[in-house]
């Protein structure tokens, strides 16, 4: 082989051997530096001015000697893995009240109380992803193709409903509304919760449970999530799903904003058996329909209102 | 890049004419090259070893609440559930003790009411005494105590990544 051209075979090798391991140098600096870790510090150093040693030398010490680490709930009964609490450590924590994101307190307090985070997780009421460490990662907001984004505040009873049926005693006064809504407008006579109802359309006991993966968002305007897919549904149908028989007379978005969160809570996952006692929900329909009947549907003053909120 | 143009090139292009080996620049070369290698091969094995070291797995935190000091009562051995641990607090202090049995890890039961024996193994019947010391059976070692401290929220944490060996009681 000619020299020359050896030459240039070596520069080449040795342009490459540098490139890699500027490369590898790359990673390895892209891999330790991670917000979460940036947070952690700061958290540690709000921490620190807010406690006091001499009251609580030793708790003092720990936060000191405190090293950046991903924190996670691990809920073994639903499978879950919440790693939330890396980046949100002050949640349960009443000195960080009023404290920016992510280090504020949960601005329900109470709620939290019945709902430990050590116990319950994260994403059990409030969706999104949970093994996630990045803001866009824990799909704050609407990520393409990640289905389950976290829940809307206007949907937020939806996730209540998973679990607690009777809803006078929690208060949810949209899935009440929205209960109300689905039995006025009859929506048994073709769809069956709990084996009550007609079978003309899908059957709803488990729509919480369905996989957004499998719905079809050709025609949904918004975000590709089951949320925007039902709301979209409910206010033409006939558009979001072509063909479908489906019937429904024009509601207000605080109507449809109540019915998606029932029809969103939903679920027939088995852990949420133990905490409902079996038929609490009250949806007991006398006499099963099938006839889509045409309904007015009564509009009170007190719905605008809620709908111009 | 063009070999040719470049002015270093030009230079060695002519030495070689000549027929003289330039051996300084050949032995740079080849330290480079060595170098390179070795850097290369350091990083990769770094790499892999980070790989091997996960930063986080899938399991419970080690570090948990137990809950609000109001709970344990002086006098009170109250078992965490699915910790494996019981929190026994009393008059000179608390301190958290490990329900896991040290011969083959079956939970042990504490024992009530017993001045000698506070717990023992269902398995194989080891006894420990109420500070964890072996007292019979098959267990080669003492019941661990793990540390503990109080939170900024008043909540009680015990931390079962960190054995407290010196057995000393959270004063509270």
């Amino acid at each position: 082989m000619e020299k020359a051209v050896l030459r240039k075979l070596t520069l080449l090798c040795l342009i490459c051997g540098l490139a890699g391991i500027v490369l590898l140098g790359l990673t390895t600096i892209r891999d330790g530096k991670r917000e979460w870790k940036d947070y952690q510090a700061e958290y540690k150093e709000q921490l620190l001015k807010k406690i006091d040693h001499a009251r609580n030398p030793a708790l003092y010490d720990r936060i000191a000697d405190m090293k950046p680490e991903i924190k996670q709930v691990v809920i073994e009964e639903w499978g879950t893995v919440d790693r939330c609490v890396t980046c949100h450590m002050g949640i349960e924590d009443p000195l960080f009240t009023g404290a920016k994101q992510p280090f504020t307190t949960h601005p329900n307090p109470e709620l939290l109380k019945h709902h430990p985070v050590e116990k319950y997780g994260c994403t059990i009421c409030h969706g999104g992803q949970g093994l996630a460490t990045t803001f866009e990662g824990a799909s704050h907001k609407y990520i393409a193709h990640w289905p389950v984004p976290m829940v809307d505040k206007s949907l937020m009873q939806s996730r209540c409903g998973v679990c607690h049926k009777d809803y006078q005693a929690i208060g949810a006064d949209r899935l009440i509304k929205g209960r109300e809504i689905f039995r006025e407008m009859h929506c048994a006579g073709c769809h069956q919760i709990d084996n009550q109802g007609g079978a003309v359309g899908p059957d709803l006991s488990a729509f919480a449970d369905k996989d957004p993966g499998n719905f079809d968002y050709t025609y949904v305007e918004g975000g590709h999530s089951k949320q925007s897919w039902v709301m979209e549904h409910f206010k033409n149908p006939k558009k979001v799903s072509p063909g479908s028989p489906m019937q429904l007379p024009a509601l207000n978005d605080y109507q449809i904003e109540c019915l998606t969160n029932y029809v969103l809570s939903l679920s027939q996952r088995a852990f949420t058996k133990q905490y409902t006692s079996k038929v609490k929900a009250g949806f007991v329909p006398q006499r099963v329909d099938v006839i889509v009947p045409e309904v007015e549907l009564s509009t009170t003053a007190e719905d605008l209102k809620g709908g111009e909120e | 890049m063009s070999f040719e143009n470049s002015a270093c090139a030009a230079v060695l292009q002519d030495k070689s004419t000549d027929g003289v080996v330039d051996e300084d620049r050949r032995g740079f070369v080849k330290k480079l090259s060595v170098a390179t290698l070795a850097l290369g091969l350091g990083a990769a094995a770094v790499q892999c070893g980070r790989f091997m070291q996960p930063n986080v797995l899938y399991e419970p935190s080690k570090v948990f609440k137990v809950g609000e000091l109001g709970k344990f009562p002086i006098g009170s051995r109250i078992v965490i559930e699915g910790r494996g641990v019981e929190i026994v607090r009393e008059r000179d202090g608390m301190h958290a003790i490990s329900l896991v049995c040290t011969h083959l890890g079956c939970l042990i039961k504490p024992v009530e009411n017993d001045p000698d024996i506070g717990y023992m193994c269902p398995c194989h019947g080891s006894t420990f005494a109420h500070n964890g010391e072996v007292q019979g059976g098959p267990a080669p070692k003492d019941l661990p105590w793990y540390d503990m401290y109080l939170d900024q929220t008043g909540a009680l944490v015990v931390d079962a990544s960190k054995v407290n060996h010196k057995r000393t009681k959270l004063v509270v």
